[in-house]
């Protein structure tokens, strides 16, 4: 694992020396305030009828739940496009400079190499993450309302931090399939419009379906069970369910799992698609001929 | 490392290699059938004209390219890989020091002191006082000295370099060559790529001829028996010089018997010399006359394409 370590410190140092970085960074926290302010005014002005006619503490606990889910999902969208650019553009920086060709002329493992930039990304994306959280409690913190819980502001950060990850493996996978920056750049945000609009049209299309549906009772089926299979699957294979179908497709832990798979998954695909980088037969040639030389051999490149 | 088991330190056999696409413009074949093989310490030339495949060949031997056949043999079965490798453009990571840059490819090869190490292999190229200063700021002569650093920094075996005099002003070329000749010192196996072919004269023991991915010839400085061509400048020719070489295998003789070619090995030579003088001669110059890499260029490229 020192490899790994050894990648992960020169990531982290060429990331700090970046002065564009540190610029973006504080973009994305003062984006954060304003849109805690934005959140804040939203919570003041609401129609508190809504909820009822007498205001409790638990209908402005719930409230401010409300809240920070709607200042999660305006944030989310914001922080997935930015964060899938810069995924985009990790490797494929390093792939134009020729650095990527000479480091894989040593004896590094691929799979260490591309897992240290995913690494970095999962910081920045923690860091944008909580930057936000504190954007949100210092805002909020001015306001004369109850705190939320500890465990009801972190289990609020999971399923966004989730989906910036997902988008991030995503940005990060389409810079190990192409060479240019300009073209990772038009992939990963033609992909991130393309997952975007499935999400939209297929919630859209399906539960229009599920409405349509004769054998629909409104007061007693829940409607994602007549939304049609083929949708279902453009739906829960889709990022944008964790935080936008959260209410009605799946829960904070189903979401996380789900999450989790889908970051797996794009991190997988990415790392074996970089391992094309440094082939001496072809990747599955390669593969074949490691596992016989494994078996005793002559050494041979 | 130990070098293969026939001695050579690099085998490269069958060696070919094919671009472009079956289905629209057809496959070009970049290499086709390349073998050879580089014996320790040996510092090879590989020349040829430009797209005759050289980078190809040398990304295939550092594996950046998948191959389409043949083998390459090099023994490396240690943590550390046994080519060092000198692009034709060094890149580098260039907001950071050059110390870093060292540094991260020691760490890499998982050598025992990396720290002491980077500033060692800084230091011997001159770039001790600049080793914390970052990349960016470099001149193109302290950015090749570091790209040479930095494939030396875990001691390999093998130096593999791509067009290492291209772009440098004398000034570099002179200390560039400064260097490849005190690795020569050190026996490493150098292969180094070149359009300079007076450069390669200096520094190499030998020349790989590549032409339309294919090795035309291998071509050795020296000769094979050992033999060299002594070139004498008498001031005074006469038979009691010629006397004094009537046991030297005689090449050739100049109209007024002044210029004498003679073939013999490079331990005759005092004693030829001395021979002469002994006979009263007085020896003006003395040179070993060695095929020049411009020659053998013409040999094996103008020569053979002049021909019907």
């Amino acid at each position: 694992m020192s490899e790994l370590a050894d990648h992960l410190r020169k990531d982290l140092k060429l990331l700090s020396s970046d002065s564009l970085f540190i610029i973006s960074l504080i973009m994305l926290a003062v984006i954060a305030f304003i849109m805690a302010f934005e959140a804040s005014w939203a919570y003041v002005d609401s129609s508190w009828s809504y909820y009822s006619v007498l205001t409790t503490r638990s209908i402005i606990e719930r409230r401010q739940v409300n809240t920070l889910e709607d200042y999660w999902t305006s944030l989310c969208n914001m922080y997935s496009v930015l964060l899938v650019i810069v995924a985009s553009m990790l490797l494929t920086s390093e792939k134009e400079s020729g650095m990527v060709s000479f480091i894989l002329t040593l004896k590094t493992r691929k799979w260490q190499f591309y897992l240290s930039k995913f690494l970095m990304l999962t910081g920045v994306a923690a860091f944008t993450v909580t930057a936000s959280m504190l954007a949100y409690l210092i805002v909020f913190s001015s306001m004369d309302v109850p705190f939320l819980g500890v465990v009801d502001v972190l289990s609020s950060m999971l399923l966004p931090f989730l989906v910036i990850m997902t988008f991030c493996s995503i940005g990060l996978m389409a810079s190990a399939l192409v060479k240019k920056k300009g073209a990772a750049i038009a992939l990963a945000v033609v992909l991130y419009l393309v997952i975007t609009m499935v999400y939209a049209s297929a919630t859209s299309m399906g539960e229009s379906i599920a409405y349509d549906d004769p054998d629909f009772d409104y007061s007693e089926d829940d409607f994602v069970d007549f939304v049609p299979l083929e949708y279902k699957i453009l739906i829960y294979a889709n990022p944008w369910v964790l935080i936008n179908g959260r209410a009605d497709y799946l829960g904070m832990w189903e979401g996380a799992a789900l999450g989790l798979c889908m970051i797996a998954f794009f991190l997988v695909l990415g790392s074996v698609l970089f391992a094309r980088e440094r082939t001496e037969r072809g990747l599955f040639k390669d593969l074949i001929g490691r596992t016989r030389r494994s078996e005793g051999g002559v050494p041979k490149k | 490392m130990s070098p293969n088991t026939d001695g050579s330190i690099l085998r490269v056999s069958g060696l070919s290699k094919e671009y472009g696409n079956r289905f629209t413009t057809g496959n070009v074949r970049a290499l086709d059938g390349v073998s050879f093989e580089l014996r320790p310490g040996e510092t090879c030339g590989l020349v040829g004209p430009n797209g005759a495949g050289k980078s190809t060949l040398i990304k295939l031997i550092l594996g950046i390219e998948p191959r389409n056949g043949g083998e390459i043999e090099i023994d490396d079965r240690g943590e550390r890989t046994i080519i060092g490798y000198v692009p034709e453009r060094p890149t580098f990571f260039e907001d950071l020091s050059a110390f870093y840059n060292l540094l991260y490819i020691a760490r890499l090869n998982k050598l025992s002191d990396p720290d002491g190490t980077s500033r060692k292999m800084l230091s011997e190229f001159g770039l001790e006082e600049r080793g914390d200063d970052i990349v960016r700021t470099f001149s193109k002569g302290m950015k090749q000295r570091l790209a040479i650093a930095r494939a030396l920094v875990h001691s390999p075996e093998l130096l593999v370099m791509d067009e290492p005099f291209s772009g440098l002003d004398p000034t570099m070329v002179i200390e560039l060559r400064g260097h490849l000749k005190a690795l020569k010192g050190t026996g490493l196996t150098v292969l180094v790529s070149s359009h300079e072919l007076n450069e390669i004269d200096q520094v190499c023991d030998s020349i790989l001829f590549i032409k339309s991915g294919r090795i035309v010839k291998k071509e050795e400085f020296e000769r094979e028996d050992g033999k060299v061509s002594l070139q004498l400048v008498i001031n005074n020719p006469g038979n009691s010089i010629m006397v004094a070489l009537s046991g030297c295998k005689i090449i050739s003789i100049s109209p007024d018997g002044g210029t004498i070619i003679i073939e013999t090995t490079r331990e005759e030579v005092p004693a030829i010399l001395s021979a002469v003088i002994g006979a009263g001669g007085r020896v003006m110059e003395s040179k070993l006359l060695q095929r020049r890499a411009e020659d053998m260029y013409a040999d094996v490229f103008l020569r053979k394409e002049a021909e019907p």
